[in-house]
């Protein structure tokens, strides 16, 4: 990537004309943008000084930096896309972006990247637009340290950061909140997705479909419809997130469907619903998470097969394992469960008998959901007792063979 | 206490009664809450208005879908019961939870909706709503009956 942008700035060389720089702003060299953008030229910078601009869409199609000084205001007037970028190398940083249009039959942005590649998006404040930041075909873009906030009552239009069909992207450190989806991923693939605060979005907060080789880490999805959804992807990592307050009858805090040869490491899933559910997954494997008070800290489908659960630490959730079959085919090792009362004569660490991760009860919710009401009854515990001594109902061959007594540290 | 007589209590009684007997035999479509019941094939939330679909099965039980693909991946995929025809309705794209039923409505396939499961597939009450929707797009696209919908990709 380097030395593509050496060789790129090597090309430029011979035209290259010492860059200017022009200033926007009342009693500067130009009262708008429009105007400095048609005079800059490529490597130019253009400061734009504080005050509200009021300009329609505003494109911007030569390689040049926007810079925004004291955040000045960029105003969409509830009508036009806000900032419309079709160049490759342009940085946009420091504004505010407001009240941009929407449109049902086109995906309006505050600010939209549209077959260009190495553009940065930098601290920027975007509210009141459809879609916030709008990746098309979009390359190795930065898109650094915004604030995204939806158009209120209308979260169900746009999705604050979407990446469509784009390659090497770097998303980190955005905050984002109050659109359908926090930030959404479609074709998108090798990217980084780290330190990013996604809260209160309608569906998810981050949303992968057919997106593979990607990863995301350090990242908090708080009260979202789901905190995260992959989908029809492989090779996905997912590393160090925390995952919370999910709650709802379709509330997870993460989803997974239809995928294979990813990693879930080291997350927190706490205060969910459903911390991680999984359909159609193979070959995942998921270590050294804490799941911590959900209602079912796993449910897995029998479409699931080759996936090792090691190394996680179950504490006080309604259910650690929930399952429709056998899961034979899926592994379990290693993992602390708060609810397993197991001994360890040896004293080496581990439990001394295999440890039974679905209760009863656990099935017969998944069978019959209403049954859920019986939850903490004696009669359910007194039953769960007995299955585990003597398995009937339970898939008597998925058993954690080395069960911890004590939680894996962190 | 002083107990009410009987045939009060039955004349109370009565209107919830067959409130709920009727409630028990509605098997019509139940609007969608858009942002939170899950689409029956892809588990994916309903939050797009212009899109949506709802099977009904001969007992009453409704599965929802947030796109017309999936709706019909899991017409194919489901095993066919003989005598067994569930009631097929979509949303009108223009429209939020109006339903159709499938056999009446006109659909537009095209690559510029973006339906939530990318079937890019919506469903209008009338021909001529579906030509001016063509038309905002910039033309283009398919025109297809239901039959189409369920064997073309």
């Amino acid at each position: 990537m380097h030395r593509l942008r050496l060789i790129a700035l090597l090309g430029l060389a011979p035209s290259l004309t010492p860059a200017a720089e022009l200033h926007v702003g009342a009693g500067q060299t130009f009262a708008s943008i429009r105007p400095a953008l048609a005079a800059a030229r490529a490597g130019d910078t253009i400061f734009v000084h504080s005050g509200l601009y009021r300009e329609g869409n505003l494109l911007v199609g030569k390689p040049v930096a926007l810079v925004g000084l004291d955040r000045p205001r960029l105003d969409g007037g509830a009508t036009a896309e806000v900032l419309t970028i079709t160049a490759s190398q342009v940085t946009v940083r420091g504004f505010a972006v407001q009240n941009g249009g929407a449109a049902s039959l086109a995906d309006l942005a505050g600010i939209k990247v549209h077959h260009a590649s190495h553009v940065t998006i930098e601290d920027n404040r975007i509210s009141n637009c459809s879609f916030g930041i709008y990746l098309s075909k979009a390359h190795d873009t930065v898109v650094r340290s915004n604030e995204i906030v939806g158009i209120p009552g209308q979260n169900n239009e746009g999705n604050g950061i979407h990446a469509w069909s784009c390659a090497g992207l770097e998303l980190d450190r955005n905050r984002v909140s109050g659109q359908r989806d926090g930030i959404y991923l479609e074709f998108t693939t090798d990217s980084a997705i780290t330190r990013n605060l996604v809260t209160d979005n309608l569906r998810y907060g981050l949303h992968f479909m057919s997106s593979h080789r990607n990863t995301y880490r350090g990242n908090s999805f708080l009260c979202n419809g789901a905190g995260v959804a992959v989908m029809y992807s492989h090779e996905v990592r997912m590393e160090a997130n925390l995952f919370g307050r999910s709650w709802g009858s379709a509330a997870y805090g993460l989803l997974l469907k239809d995928m294979a040869d990813s990693q879930i490491v080291g997350n927190t899933f706490e205060s969910n619903s459903t911390a991680v559910t999984m359909q159609g997954v193979t070959r995942m494997t998921v270590e050294r998470n804490l799941f911590r008070e959900n209602g079912w800290a796993l449910q897995v489908q029998s479409s699931c097969t080759d996936n090792v659960f090691s190394g996680n630490n179950f504490v006080g959730n309604s259910f650690d394992l929930a399952t429709n079959g056998q899961l034979d085919l899926n592994r379990f090792d290693g993992n602390y469960w708060d609810k397993a009362e197991n001994f360890d004569l040896n004293r080496d660490g581990v439990a001394d008998v295999p440890y039974r991760p679905v209760s009863l009860f656990a099935m017969l919710v998944e069978r019959m959901p209403s049954a859920l009401l019986l939850l903490r009854s004696p009669l359910v515990h007194f039953l769960d007792r007995a299955e585990r001594i003597f398995p009937s109902l339970t898939p008597d061959r998925l058993i954690d063979p080395h069960p911890v007594m004590r939680p894996h540290p962190r | 206490m002083m107990t009410p007589p009987r045939h009060v209590l039955l004349r109370a009684a009565a209107p919830l009664a067959l409130t709920l007997f009727l409630a028990g035999c509605d098997a019509g479509p139940k609007s969608i809450r858009y942002g939170q019941d899950e689409c029956a094939e892809c588990k994916m939330t309903l939050v797009d208005q212009h899109y949506g679909a709802e099977l009904i099965t001969p007992k009453g039980k409704i599965l929802k879908f947030d796109d017309l693909g999936c709706l019909r991946t899991y017409q194919q995929r489901a095993p066919k019961a003989p005598g067994v025809v569930p009631r097929l309705v979509v949303i009108e794209f223009n429209q939020p939870n109006t339903f159709l039923p499938v056999e009446q409505a006109f659909f537009l396939r095209h690559d510029r909706l973006r339906s939530p499961m990318g079937s890019g597939t919506a469903a209008f009450v009338t021909e001529a709503g579906l030509e001016a929707t063509r038309r905002q797009l910039g033309g283009g696209g398919q025109l297809l009956r239901w039959p189409d919908v369920m064997r073309t990709p």
